[in-house]
């Protein structure tokens, strides 16, 4: 009730403000702190009403994004939308913050001595995830063709090139909703970390299968095409260079940490943010450089448990941020443009998810409450699904777009109902509060 | 990437520079009153900044300018806690009046003089309210006295029971001036010709006495919640954020709206200690980072120069005026102008006050603020510990 009223009050102030509004602001950038300072209350406050509702907190934060941004505009007025988009836009410098941290956290996670162990299953699954993906997505895409809001009738041959870049898209899930979800519940066992191995695995893997994706795509469309040399040493480029300055990263924030400590919060801070933002420009993964950091320092030192401290020290308002933003990017237009469609192939990703880790695990032999419930830690998607939906606009134009909107559409669906769904399974199978 | 080698420079000083007032007394003497001052800070900002080096752009000091609004809450939120009936209650009727005197002294000497020299110096075609908003500030930023440099005195003097009433008015005498400060947000963005004007400026002074007690009302309704560091530093961070944000968009003063904020935590919640604590291990950080974006802010200007010379003298006067009815035959003080000279030194809540005036209703037609306040600041920081230990030094071989 406490939390209710609370969150109350804070609207109401926000709405007297912009009634009171006298005109422009005094500086540039000042309506981003007041939207930021919203942001950091309200969504945190819809955190914990959500996590008093047995829901994960970043449900919270995704929902006040999508609650005080494009739907504001929608039930209120245009004028008094507490989270514009225009204000995103000026926030974006969090999610460069906040991915960095997500990064450096997910590294920090995993184990090379548990990757010896599962190496196996963590390769089986996000193999067979893939190729399920690939068919069952783009098997239905196919068949509900005909719904598909395209400007006009298409040829089977583009229509089949959607379907793989759509299903290509599918691919990949959030490792930030993963490892915030495992934070807050503070989860320690095998799903968990099977959840984020093969999230991480995918992440890769899908930029991989996405250039393949549109490589097909291009030669069903125009009868042109094959994987171009200069795109494969792109990625090879991408994936090794982020590799070697990663490891370079996380050795020398390791000896940082063993000879100096100090101030490791806002150190760990400042080379998330520089690597995502430094790594954009080398056409390197900024996500990929600082995971391998994380992991290098994990394993190879005997200050692991320093940088989860240092990283925990500023990931809660970072995580508020960084959710409620993605929240607020919502399509909430595509969604109730095409959400019959969109809930169709969410729930064939789901199909081909839960198929692909359950056959991993049982011949992996994995314990029971594994095969069970490790599936549902793959059905959260957010940036990487984006980016590439984005690039299928780019590839296929006006047809293109259609899709992505479904693409979009699907995303959305699964960014709000994956976070729910993998804190459910932490709790059923026994692994939440056990850190 | 230039933009983020600024900001990663600017932090890296405020830490170092947090660092360093905290184990100051390590340091050399001279050394160790420039970094205890702010004036080091100062310094360095003027040398990044636009003025100096030209490392620090005035575009990227614009891009700074949020971090300056929460600094500036977040500052007037600390003073705020300070201002716990608990902790007032401790000293006598006495040393209230003393605070409130000599301050309120200060600030009528210098508003009186600003308001008739400052149009001298006023540029034709100016905005209406300009020179009378510039005076108000230049009083209220003189009319407080810096704690930080009374503070230090305690371990060379053994005047102790002098000097803990005196740095009880150092604690509490900027009060005036916010209020001061607060009334000035509210009245000069309605001013007109117009009949009504001063009501409505009113009921802007009303939303902000009532966001600062919602403000606070609300921490002090969440905080309870959230013992852990993580969380409870969120609450915080987020009423501090959201109330320097609603005051940058309505045109009002985050200073004053944090001091109305913290003052209302401070007497309503029984965990106002933690919070302190949790507000003050930030301070020094967010202190020292102000200073520096401040320094980067300076004008060089001749008549700034000029101004700032008569301006510390009359502060001094004002002081010495002060202190003189603020002890007039009130126990147990005796009317004794001499007091007013530990009362001198001057710190960073009256840079903070010129630039969040500056930062809303920044004009080109009057000599900088700014540089005036932070000339005389540098200038009563060096000097103004100096003159207390002496008078105190005077006094204890009485």
């Amino acid at each position: 009730m406490r939390i209710l009223l609370a969150l109350a009050s804070v609207v109401l102030v926000t709405y007297a403000a912009h009634s009171l509004h006298v005109g422009e602001f005094a500086r540039p950038g000042d309506e981003g702190i007041f939207v930021l300072g919203f942001v950091l209350l309200a969504s945190f406050l819809c955190g914990e009403l959500a996590s008093r509702a047995s829901l994960p907190l970043i449900s919270g934060y995704l929902l006040a994004g999508v609650l005080f941004g494009p739907l504001s505009a929608r039930l209120f007025s245009q004028q008094f939308v507490a989270i514009p988009p225009a204000a995103v836009a000026g926030l974006r410098v969090i999610d460069s913050v906040a991915l960095g941290l997500i990064a450096f956290t997910a590294g920090g996670e995993i184990k090379i001595e548990s990757l010896r162990k599962g190496g196996r299953v963590v390769l089986a699954a996000t193999g067979l995830q893939i190729v399920a993906i690939l068919l069952c997505v783009g098997a239905v895409t196919m068949l509900l063709s005909p719904l598909l809001p395209f400007p006009e009738s298409q040829p089977v041959e583009v229509v089949a090139a959607c379907a793989l870049l759509l299903a290509a898209a599918m691919v990949p899930n959030s490792a930030e909703a993963v490892v915030a979800v495992t934070n807050e519940c503070r989860a320690r066992g095998r799903v968990a970390e099977l959840s984020l191995e093969v999230t991480v695995l995918k992440d890769i893997a899908a930029v991989v299968v996405f250039l393949l994706a549109a490589s097909a795509a291009e030669f069903l469309v125009s009868g042109r095409g094959g994987v171009r040399l200069a795109t494969v040493g792109g990625v090879a480029w991408e994936i090794a260079g982020s590799l070697g300055v990663g490891a370079l990263l996380g050795f020398l924030l390791g000896v940082y940490i063993e000879k100096l400590g100090a101030e490791l919060p806002v150190v760990v801070v400042g080379l998330g943010f520089s690597s995502m933002y430094l790594a954009a420009g080398a056409r390197l993964s900024g996500l990929l450089i600082c995971l391998v950091a994380g992991m290098v320092i994990e394993n190879f030192s005997r200050k692991g448990e320093a940088l989860v401290r240092a990283v925990e020290a500023y990931s809660l308002p970072v995580y508020v941020v960084f959710f409620t933003i993605a929240g607020a990017r919502v399509d909430l237009g595509a969604l109730l443009q095409v959400w019959p469609l969109a809930v169709v192939v969410a729930v064939a990703r789901g199909a081909a998810i839960a198929w692909g880790t359950r056959r991993a695990c049982v011949k992996a032999k994995e314990p029971a409450e594994v095969r069970a419930y490790a599936w549902l830690g793959f059905l959260s998607q957010a940036g990487v699904g984006l980016g590439l939906a984005t690039l299928m606009m780019e590839l296929l134009g006006d047809v293109g777009r259609s899709v992505a909107t479904v693409a979009i559409a699907t995303i959305a669906l699964n960014l709000v109902v994956g976070p729910v769904a993998f804190r459910w399974a932490l709790v059923r199978a026994g692994e939440a509060n056990r850190q | 990437m230039r933009f983020l080698v600024v900001v990663a420079v600017i932090v890296l000083v405020a830490l170092l520079g947090a660092a360093a007032r905290q184990t100051s007394r390590d340091l050399p003497r001279g050394l160790r009153d420039l970094v205890d001052s702010g004036a080091l800070f100062l310094f360095l900002g003027i040398l990044l900044g636009p003025r100096g080096l030209r490392f620090v752009t005035p575009q990227y000091l614009d891009q700074l300018g949020p971090v300056v609004v929460i600094a500036l809450g977040w500052i007037g939120f600390f003073f705020g806690l300070n201002l716990r009936w608990r902790w007032l209650s401790r000293f006598p009727a006495s040393s209230h009046f003393l605070a409130f005197a000599q301050s309120c002294t200060t600030f009528a000497l210098i508003v009186a003089v600003s308001a008739s020299v400052l149009p001298y110096f006023e540029k034709p075609g100016s905005a209406p309210f300009t020179v009378e908003s510039a005076s108000v500030v230049l009083a209220a930023a003189a009319a407080g006295t810096a704690p930080s440099g009374l503070f230090l005195l305690g371990e060379r003097t053994s005047a102790g029971a002098l000097l803990r009433q005196i740095r009880f008015v150092a604690a509490l005498d900027d009060l005036p001036g916010l209020l001061a400060l607060g009334l000035l947000f509210c009245f000069a963005h309605v001013y007109s010709s117009t009949p009504g004007w001063v009501l409505l400026g009113w009921h802007w002074f009303l939303f902000s006495l009532l966001l600062g007690l919602g403000l606070g009302l609300l921490l002090a309704a969440l905080i309870p919640a959230y013992r852990d560091e993580q969380k409870g530093g969120l609450v915080i961070l987020g009423v501090i954020a959201f109330g320097a944000g609603v005051c940058a968009f309505v045109h009002l003063s985050p200073l004053f709206v944090g001091v109305i904020a913290g003052a209302t935590f401070g007497n309503f919640s029984a965990h106002g200690e933690r919070v302190f604590a949790h507000v003050a291990a930030r301070e020094h950080a967010i202190y020292v980072f102000f200073l520096l974006l401040a320094g980067c802010t300076w004008r060089y200007e001749p008549a700034a120069l000029l101004l700032a010379a008569p301006y510390i003298l009359l502060r001094a006067g004002g002081k010495l005026a002060g202190a003189a009815v603020g002890t007039m035959g009130l126990s147990p003080f005796r009317a004794d102008p001499r007091l007013g000279l530990m009362l001198l030194p001057q710190g960073g809540m009256a840079i903070a006050m010129a630039v969040d005036y500056h930062r809303t209703y920044a004009t080109a037609a009057l000599p900088s603020i700014v540089s005036i306040v932070m000339i005389a600041v540098v200038a009563n920081e060096l000097l103004g510990p100096a003159l207390a230990l002496s008078e105190l030094r005077i006094r204890e071989k009485r």
